[in-house]
């Protein structure tokens, strides 16, 4: 096992040395966590595959569908789990079997469990002691922590008489009490209701303006998008994509983007559009769904609404609206289900 | 939400990582754990049974206390009840953990993994000492009623207690490494009592290979009490050591499963 170990380690500062032709970059310019060709493999099924990345100060948004490695990747990130090859560093010290560095780093983990049998005070408490603080101040900080998820008035009762979203916010408690510089949040939304996701999103941003480093991986993205812009992207244990969201939306904009038109006279607008060069498809289809749930129009047996595809998407929002306007064409609505974080995400882990 | 913890908390809170503080916390929420859990009730309740059976003798039995102290202590503790109190606190320090997902809030701080494995071991050999040593020394007061020689009574009292201590902590130990190795802490710990303490410990020779027979000669059973008729089909007479040789074995081997359960845990990765 220790030969193993020493040639694992060995491979890592040689890893962490090379210089690396393709490293994403996602957040602030202070680097807080680099990795260089990280793999994991669990037997025969690859984790995570070949992830280089610096990660700066800031909120990161870590993306992926279900089984895309996010919790490898949280999990290797915090030393949980050795990487097969590659190698990380937090705060420019190696992470594997390096206690020391959890002073300053938290971690909100994914699953709901529990020291069932203690209050939220004494859990945080206890967990905030092991961070090396008295019990008087693990006391202090801990209902400070408790205060700043909202959970005061219910931190004396036994864990196991908590609702779900009390769980979550306990869970946070535990990872914020030592005021860590560094914060790991694995589906921190999962079971909060959406005054208390509001709250957490508020937490998270606080805690970026504060010069923190949050790391938040979740599939609710819409609400990743309100928390940061910086996000890293992963599907099949790779980073696809890495970087402001608006960045890689322009990723995208060099593919054709789907704009969904509702107008009255849909057949002459669509012949009109169809003799641009960027326009490289027009569909008479179902409308995309509206956030209420409804399509437009509401269930109409005309079709009103049709779509085009363009390489162009910006010169083509613009022509829309003025050919619309020449021809007396009513442009009722434009929309497009590209243009938010879920049009990036099912491009890109296409 | 209130403003953010960075706002509140007071900057500078004096921190100490040393280890012995470390330890200090984790032994004392472990023990606090350990001993209002179910599971120290239930073991309570069955490590006195010896204790109620010996009540219920003697008062309606004419026996000679001392030596039913002996034998029980022979054939029921230090057989039985020790490895079963250190299967139950032994066993899980690390698997508990790791079955109730609560690890990684362990993993996470700043402790490191040796200190942990020490922390939460220590928490559950006091524990398995507690559930062991109080029954006994019940068990030995209701014995000493029907006997008359105190000053031997005390020196009976003193060696078994110290066998049965040790049995306790080197126990708790192997069966914390097994926890360590294996995912199924109870079904290792079964397969090497089964194996080590119930089938190597008759065998001649062979039973050099169990803890119970160093418990048994720290204890001062003869080799004649242990098991006579098998033992001379292979040697002249049975291989007898000096109380002190079981004590050095008992101790190489509470050392060297720690150590190796706290390598183990430091090196080893938990999918938790």
């Amino acid at each position: 096992m220790t030969t193993q170990t020493q040639k694992r380690a060995a491979q890592a500062d040689q890893d962490l040395s090379q210089p690396e032709p393709a490293i994403a970059h996602v957040g602030g310019e202070k680097l807080v966590i680099a990795t260089r060709r990280l793999s994991l493999w669990y037997g025969q099924v690859i984790g995570i595959n070949n992830i280089s990345i610096n990660i700066g100060q800031g909120i990161i948004g870590l993306l992926g569908p279900n089984g895309a490695g996010k919790s490898t990747l949280m999990k290797v990130l915090t030393g949980q789990l050795q990487p097969s090859t590659g190698a990380v560093s937090v705060f420019g010290e190696r992470i594997w079997n390096n206690a020391s560095i959890f002073s300053r780093v938290g971690f909100v983990p994914e699953q709901d469990s529990f020291y069932e049998e203690m209050s939220g005070r004494q859990f945080v408490t206890y967990l905030t002691r092991l961070q090396g603080f008295s019990k008087a101040d693990a006391g202090r900080m801990a209902a400070q922590a408790i205060e700043t998820v909202d959970l005061t008035a219910d931190c004396d009762r036994k864990i196991r008489e908590y609702s779900k979203g009390m769980r979550q916010r306990i869970k946070i408690a535990q990872a914020l009490a030592h005021n860590p510089d560094l914060l790991f949040m694995d589906e921190p939304l999962n079971g909060t209701d959406p005054v208390g996701r509001r709250q957490i999103i508020e937490l998270i941003q606080n805690l970026g303006r504060e010069g923190k480093t949050v790391i938040v991986s979740s599939h609710i993205l819409h609400e990743v998008e309100q928390m940061t812009s910086d996000i890293l992207l992963i599907n099949k244990g790779r980073v696809v994509a890495d970087g402001n969201i608006y960045r890689i939306r322009n990723l995208i904009d060099e593919h054709p983007h789907t704009i969904f038109i509702d107008c009255s006279e849909p057949r002459r607008l669509a012949a009109l559009l169809a003799g641009f060069e960027d326009v490289v498809r027009v569909e008479f289809t179902a409308p995309p769904r509206q956030e209420d749930g409804s399509t437009t129009p509401a269930n109409s047996q005309v079709t009103t609404t049709f779509s085009v595809a363009t390489t162009h998407p910006e010169a083509c929002y613009l022509r829309i609206p003025k050919l619309a306007l020449e021809n007396g064409i009513s442009l009722r609505r434009m929309t497009s289900p590209d243009n938010n974080l879920m049009a990036v995400f099912n491009y890109l882990v296409r | 939400m209130p403003q953010s913890i960075a706002t509140q908390s007071t900057p500078n809170t004096p921190r100490n990582l040393g280890a012995a503080g470390l330890l200090t916390t984790l032994i004392g929420t472990e023990l606090r754990r350990l001993l209002t859990a179910r599971k120290t009730l239930i073991l309570l309740a069955v490590q006195l049974l010896p204790a109620i059976f010996a009540l219920v003798y003697v008062l309606f039995k004419d026996i000679d206390g001392l030596t039913m102290f002996r034998n029980t202590v022979e054939t029921v503790t230090l057989p039985f009840l020790l490895p079963l109190a250190a299967i139950f606190y032994g066993g899980p320090v690390i698997v508990d953990e790791m079955e109730g997902r609560t690890l990684t809030y362990l993993t996470l701080r700043p402790v490191p993994k040796p200190v942990l494995f020490f922390g939460k071991l220590i928490a559950g050999t006091i524990s398995a000492l507690a559930v062991v040593i109080i029954p006994l020394l019940l068990l030995f007061i209701v014995c000493l009623a029907t006997s008359s020689d105190f000053a031997d009574a005390a020196g009976t009292l003193g060696a078994l207690v110290a066998a049965c201590a040790l049995g306790v902590v080197t126990y708790t130990s192997v069966f914390a490494l097994l926890g360590v190795i294996f995912a199924s802490s109870l079904l290792a710990g079964i397969v090497y009592f089964v194996v080590s303490e119930m089938v190597l410990s008759l065998l001649p020779v062979l039973e050099l290979l169990s803890v119970r027979y160093y418990l048994r000669t720290i204890a001062g059973f003869t080799a004649t009490d242990r098991l006579g008729i098998l033992d001379r089909l292979v040697l002249d007479e049975p291989i007898k050591f000096q109380w002190w040789v079981g004590v050095v074995v008992t101790l190489t081997v509470i050392s060297l499963a720690t150590m190796i359960g706290a390598y183990v845990f430091r090196e080893r990765q938990y999918h938790v």
